[in-house]
C-alpha cells in the first residue's frame, strides 16, 4: 500500500466534493480513463465516510434513453405472463433509495446524445423525474459525477453540458517528459496493476467523517475575497458559488468554525482561479511553453501514473506553479510546467467545434427516403416496414397480447398489428460531398477564400463532408493553411 | 414515489429568491390570472429558473410542479395504459401529465430541448384547451387548462414561432451582477445549504422557519390577488394604451392586446388596486412583447434593452 498525503490538492479537492453535495460533479482534464477508475473509489471511500452510505460505481457508456430509464417492461415467463421481468435502469428511486451512485464517465466529449442531454437533466439537480413506457417516479438524486475529457476537444462539448460540473480539476500532461520518465512510468504503471492499492488512510477517512458532522460560518469578508477571484466578464453564478462551497468545505475539513479568506484563497489555488488584480498579468496560455531548462535547483514534476500514487509530493511552491518533488538525477528535458493557475472553463476561450443547438434531438435532414442508416439514438412509432426497431416492436405487441387474445380468442399466437410498429431513430450522417481541388501553385494572387464561400455554406447546410485534395507544383512557395 | 414532504424539503422557499423580480413577476400574474396562458423564462446557466419555478410551484399548490422532462415518452405525456395491468389483461387508463396538470403549473425545464413531437402535443392542448387522446385504443377528448412554465437556456436553441406566442408572457433573466445581490446570492445558498442538511438529521433551523413562514404570508397574498382579480377594472386609458403599444411594436394579430390587458389587470391586483393605471401597464409590457418583436422570432434570446423600454416610454406618453 503506498502513502497518501493527506495535504495533497487533488485529494483534498476530492474530499471537500464528498462534503458538499453539490461539488459532486467533477470534471477532470485529460485524466487517462485508469487514473478515472482510481479517483472514482477513492470518491467511493470518501463519499461512504461523508454519507455513511453505500456507494456504487458505474460507467457511463450508453447510447439511447431507454439503456439509462429502463424499456418496456417484458412477461417474466409464459406461465406467469402477469410477473414483469425487472428492466435494467441505470437510474432509478430504488438505486438511490439506500445507496449513492459514482458516476464515471470516460470522455464527455465523445457522449453519445441521449446521454448528454441525460447529464443536462441530472447533473446538479436535486430531483430527478422519470416519465418514460408506462413509469412515472420522482427521487432525490444522490449521486457523484466523475468526467475526462481532452482540455483540447472543450470546444466540441456543449458549455450547457459542461457547467453543469461544478469541480474543474487537472491531470498533468505527460507529453512533455523525456522518453526515461516515461519508461519509468510506464513499468510502475504496470507494476501498479497487479499491487497498487486506492484503499484510503483511516485517518483521512476520519477526518471525512468528522468534517461531515462540522459546520463553519461564512463571514462577509470571505464572500468579498470569493468575488475577488471571479471577473465579471466570465462570471457564471455556478462558478462563484462552487468556490463559495469549496472553501467552506476546505473549513469543514481544517476543523475550522469560520471561513476566512485563506480557505478562499487556498480553494482558489486549486481550483486553478486567479484573483482578479492578477489577471491581466497573468493572462497567458493555460499551458506555456517554457524552451529554457529548468534551473538547477527546481525539480522535476512527477507524473503519477495513478492515484496510487498521486502524492508523490505535488506541492504549492508558490501561487501560480505546481510542484512536485524527486530525487531523480539524470538532465531533464526542456519541459511543460503545469500551472496551478491553469484556466478551469476553457469553454470561455475555446473555439467553437459543435453543431449548434448541440443537445437538440437532431431534426431528419434525409434528401431522398428516409436513411436507415446513421448512428441510433432512439426509436419512434412506424407505420412501414422499413428499418423497423425490432425489440421494441415486440414489446409493445406483448403488452397488449392478453387483451387481444381475450378478444380475438387466439391462445397461442403472437398478435402483431400496425400499431405496434416503431423503427430507429436515427442521427445525421452525410449523403453529400463537397471534394475540393487547391492547386496552390496559383492561389497567392487570388481571394480564394471567398470564391469557395458559397460553396462551404451550401456544403454546410447540407452537413456534407469534405475531402480536399491538394497539389502544386514542388517549388510552390505558397501553401494554403487549411 | 418518494414523500412529497422529503422532496418539498430540498425545495428554497420562494422569498429567499435573490433578485430576479421579473420572473417571479411573470409566475405571479400567470398565477393570478390563468388566462394569460404560460410563462417562458429564457437565461443564462445558472441563474435560478428552475429553482425559481419549483419554490413558487411549492409555495402555491404545496407541491411539485407536473413536470415533463426532456425525455418523456408520448404515452407519459398524452396518457396510455397501465402497462402492469395490461399485461394481465385487465385495461386500466393511466392518466397523462397534461390531464395531472389540469388546474396545475405545468413546467418544462429545458424546454427547447423537447422533442418536437412532444411540443406539437403540448401546443395543441394550450392553445385550444382540449386533450385528445386518440392511441392504443383510446379515444377521448378532455378539458385541460394548464399553466405551461417553460424554462430554456437560449445557447441550445430557441424555440418555434408557435410556441413562443402560446406563452403569454416571457421573461428574459440575466445574472445578478451588483455585489451586493452576488453577495445576497451566496449567503442564501450556503445558509440554505446548511439548513437542508441539518433537516436530514430532523433539525428545522431558522433560517428555514423564517423563510416558510413568510413564504405563507405572500402565497395569501396572492391568492387574495387571484381571488379579486374578477373585479379589477380595466380603464379606457389603459385599453387604449394596450392597442397602441401593441401597434407600436408591430406586433401580428389581436392576442398581444389582450395579454396586456389581462397582465396590467393582475398587476393591479397584486399590489392591491382594483383599478388599473398606465404606470401597471408600463410594468408589464417587456413580458408581453418580448418574444412578440418580428425580430424575437429569428433570435433566440428575444433581447429586451433601454431602447425598447425607450419605446414603451414614448408610446405610453400620448396616452
Amino acid at each position: 500500500m503506498f502513502e497518501f498525503k493527506t495535504e495533497d490538492p487533488f485529494i483534498t479537492s476530492l474530499a471537500c466534493a464528498a462534503l458538499n453535495p453539490a461539488l459532486r460533479s467533477i470534471l477532470v482534464f485529460d485524466a487517462p480513463y485508469p487514473v478515472l477508475q482510481d479517483i472514482a473509489e477513492i470518491l467511493a471511500q470518501m463519499l461512504k465516510a461523508a454519507t455513511g452510505q453505500q456507494v456504487e460505481q458505474g460507467n457511463i457508456a450508453i447510447e439511447q434513453d431507454d439503456d439509462v430509464w429502463g424499456s418496456l417492461p417484458l412477461p417474466d415467463s409464459e406461465e406467469h405472463s402477469a410477473a414483469v421481468k425487472q428492466i435494467f435502469k441505470l437510474f432509478s428511486r430504488e438505486r438511490n433509495a439506500d445507496k449513492m451512485q459514482v458516476l464515471t464517465i470516460a470522455d464527455l466529449a465523445r457522449l453519445s446524445l441521449a446521454m448528454a442531454r441525460t447529464c443536462t437533466m441530472l447533473i446538479g439537480a436535486d430531483i430527478a423525474y422519470l416519465e418514460r413506457n408506462g413509469e412515472h417516479d420522482q427521487w432525490q438524486l444522490q449521486q457523484c459525477w466523475l468526467a475526462s475529457c481532452s482540455r483540447k476537444e472543450i470546444g466540441a462539448i456543449s458549455p450547457h453540458l459542461l457547467d453543469r460540473f461544478a469541480v474543474r480539476l487537472s491531470w498533468q500532461p505527460i507529453a512533455k517528459y523525456t522518453r526515461q520518465r516515461k519508461i519509468d512510468n510506464l513499468r510502475t504503471f504496470i507494476h501498479d496493476q497487479f499491487t497498487r492499492s486506492t484503499q484510503l488512510p483511516i485517518e483521512l477517512l476520519q477526518r471525512i467523517t468528522d468534517a461531515a458532522q462540522r459546520q463553519a460560518d461564512f463571514p462577509a469578508v470571505a464572500f468579498s475575497r470569493v468575488m475577488d477571484y471571479i471577473p465579471i466578464e466570465s462570471y457564471y453564478p455556478r462558478r462563484e458559488l462552487t468556490l463559495a462551497r469549496f472553501a467552506q468545505a476546505l473549513a469543514r475539513l481544517n476543523g475550522d468554525p469560520q471561513v476566512t479568506s485563506e480557505h478562499v484563497d487556498e480553494a482558489a489555488a486549486i481550483l486553478g482561479l486567479v484573483k482578479i488584480e492578477n489577471l491581466e498579468e497573468d493572462k497567458q496560455p493555460s499551458i506555456e511553453p517554457a524552451p529554457k531548462p529548468m534551473p538547477v535547483e527546481q525539480e522535476l514534476p512527477v507524473q503519477p501514473t495513478s492515484l496510487t500514487q498521486p502524492a508523490q509530493a505535488v506541492q504549492q511552491e508558490s501561487s501560480d506553479t505546481l510542484m512536485a518533488k524527486t530525487q531523480e538525477a539524470f538532465t531533464p528535458d526542456p519541459l511543460t510546467v503545469p500551472k496551478l493557475t491553469t484556466n478551469p472553463y476553457p469553454e470561455d476561450e475555446a473555439p467553437i467545434e459543435r453543431e449548434a443547438s448541440s443537445l437538440k434531438v437532431p431534426h431528419p435532414r434525409f434528401s431522398t427516403a428516409r436513411s436507415d442508416r446513421g448512428p441510433i439514438f432512439g426509436v419512434e412509432q412506424a407505420d412501414t416496414l422499413q428499418d423497423l426497431a425490432i425489440v421494441s416492436t415486440l414489446q409493445t405487441a406483448i403488452m397488449f397480447q392478453e387483451v387481444r387474445k381475450l378478444e380475438q380468442e387466439k391462445k397461442h399466437t403472437l398478435l402483431i398489428e400496425k400499431s405496434d410498429l416503431h423503427r430507429y431513430r436515427r442521427g445525421f450522417i452525410s449523403e453529400r460531398m463537397l471534394l475540393l481541388l487547391l492547386d496552390y501553385t496559383c492561389l497567392q494572387s487570388c481571394n480564394w477564400q471567398e470564391a469557395l464561400l458559397p460553396y462551404l455554406q451550401e456544403a454546410y447546410a447540407d452537413r456534407a463532408s469534405i475531402t480536399i485534395v491538394k497539389v502544386g507544383a514542388a517549388d510552390a512557395s505558397y501553401q494554403p493553411a487549411l | 414515489m418518494e414523500n412529497t414532504n422529503d422532496l418539498l424539503r430540498s425545495i428554497l422557499p420562494y422569498t429567499y429568491i435573490v433578485g430576479q423580480e421579473k420572473l417571479k413577476l411573470a409566475l405571479e400574474l400567470a398565477y393570478i390570472a390563468p388566462r394569460i396562458g404560460g410563462v417562458l423564462i429564457s437565461g443564462q446557466r445558472g441563474t435560478a429558473k428552475s429553482t425559481t419555478v419549483r419554490a413558487f410551484a411549492s409555495m402555491m399548490y404545496n407541491a411539485l410542479p407536473v413536470t415533463i422532462p426532456i425525455n418523456a415518452t408520448e404515452d407519459r405525456v398524452v396518457g396510455g395504459w397501465q402497462i402492469n395491468k395490461l399485461m394481465q389483461g385487465k385495461a386500466e387508463k393511466q392518466p397523462g401529465l397534461l390531464e395531472d396538470a389540469n388546474g396545475r403549473l405545468l413546467y418544462i425545464d429545458e424546454v427547447n430541448l423537447l422533442d418536437d413531437h412532444i411540443v406539437n402535443i403540448i401546443l395543441d392542448v394550450t392553445s385550444t384547451g382540449k386533450l385528445v387522446i386518440q392511441r392504443e385504443g383510446r379515444n377521448e377528448q378532455l378539458d385541460v387548462q394548464t399553466t405551461l412554465v417553460g424554462t430554456m437556456n437560449p445557447e441550445e436553441g430557441g424555440l418555434r414561432p408557435q410556441l413562443l406566442d402560446r406563452f403569454g408572457l416571457m421573461a428574459g433573466i440575466e445574472a445578478e451582477t451588483s455585489r451586493e445581490r452576488r453577495r445576497a446570492i451566496m449567503d442564501t445558498v450556503l445558509r440554505f445549504d446548511r439548513a437542508v442538511q441539518l433537516e436530514k438529521q430532523g433539525i428545522t433551523d431558522d433560517f428555514l422557519k423564517a423563510g416558510r413562514e413568510a413564504t405563507k404570508q405572500l402565497k395569501t397574498e396572492i391568492e387574495q390577488a387571484r381571488l379579486y382579480f374578477k373585479d379589477v377594472e380595466l380603464t379606457a386609458d389603459v385599453a387604449d394604451a394596450c392597442v397602441m403599444l401593441a401597434e407600436g411594436f408591430q406586433v401580428e394579430g389581436h392576442r398581444s392586446d389582450y395579454l396586456l390587458a389581462l397582465a396590467s389587470c393582475a398587476y393591479a391586483v397584486r399590489y392591491g388596486k382594483l383599478k388599473t393605471k398606465i404606470e401597471h401597464l408600463r410594468a408589464v409590457a417587456e413580458l408581453v412583447l418580448r418574444h412578440r418583436q418580428p425580430d424575437a422570432i429569428q433570435q433566440n434570446s428575444a433581447p429586451w434593452s433601454e431602447e425598447q423600454e425607450q419605446r414603451v416610454a414614448e408610446l405610453l406618453e400620448h396616452v
